[in-house]
């Protein structure tokens, strides 16, 4: 089975209910997409800042995962993030996050979040420690 | 967020002990070549034997520090924490060619008794690492 496969097939919890499904996975970065509902919406209709960070922070502990031998875990100790545009309501964005350092005891992953049409919404910067 | 590997990856576990058994097995053996290469050697063949131009005893030598090599880049491979497969399968390879080139230097006339049952001893012994091996490849989906 593949990575992607893996990913989509053991979907964790709150993943779900952000509907968010990857696109692409593999140890050096993972691409996911989200539609914008209007129950992740602030106001006006925009995808709210936490669903941005949360959308972020699912792809780079999942990248962190793909990057674990058996038994191992992660959590996140540190995150950021640059809003720089809004992604409106039925709108679907695209989470592309790749490493920035891969080590034995941390990982620091960047999330880029765009709209489909390419649009910036989000970078956002965040380290995962291994347990 | 927090996220483990539980029920998510492959298991990496029989590949990643098999290749620290390759290691061991590999840097103990490879020592013990290098170091009583002339006894071995003498024990091994009726009479003085050259291949490739060289001493039995040199092959011995080199070969030992050979496996040495062999057996730190399997230390290696086990101890990354994402396990290169690409590397898992070139170790896998060399097992497989390690148990065919017994095979034929098992057709030189040259050996005692004790020199087949050490070519052999050891080759079975590779064998049963690559198997291990084989499995644990096909486990992480990486055979092939």
């Amino acid at each position: 089975m593949d990575k992607l496969q893996l990913l989509n097939d053991h979907q964790l919890p709150f993943a779900k209910v952000l509907g968010l499904k990857f696109v692409a996975a593999s140890e050096t970065g993972v691409k996911a997409e989200m539609v914008v509902r209007p129950d992740l919406c602030t106001r006006p209709d925009i995808l709210h800042g936490g669903a941005v960070m949360a959308f972020a922070d699912t792809l780079g502990a999942a990248a962190t995962v793909l990057n674990l031998p058996e038994g191992k875990g992660t959590t996140t100790i540190e995150s950021k993030t640059n809003f720089v545009g809004p992604a409106p309501v039925g709108a679907t964005v695209i989470g592309e996050t790749t490493p920035i350092h891969r080590g034995r005891r941390t990982m620091v992953w960047q999330t880029r979040v765009t709209t489909a049409e390419g649009k910036l919404v989000a970078v956002v910067t965040q380290t995962q420690m291994v347990l | 967020m927090t996220a483990s590997t539980d029920s998510l990856l492959p298991s990496d576990r029989l590949l990643r002990r098999t290749l620290w058994g390759n290691a061991v097995f590999s840097i103990a053996s490879g020592a013990v070549l290098a170091i009583f290469a002339g006894p071995l050697a003498g024990a091994a063949a009726h009479a003085p034997v050259m291949l490739l131009g060289l001493d039995l005893a040199l092959v011995l030598e080199l070969l030992g520090v050979g496996v040495i090599g062999f057996g730190a880049l399997c230390a290696w491979v086990a101890s990354r924490l994402a396990l290169p497969q690409a590397w898992a399968r070139a170790i896998f390879a060399a097992d497989l060619a390690w148990v065919a080139g017994s095979a034929l230097v098992l057709l030189l006339p040259a050996w005692t008794t004790a020199g087949i049952a050490g070519i052999v001893v050891v080759a079975l012994i590779v064998a049963d690492l690559a198997i291990l091996e084989y499995l644990g490849l096909r486990r992480l989906g990486a055979a092939t």
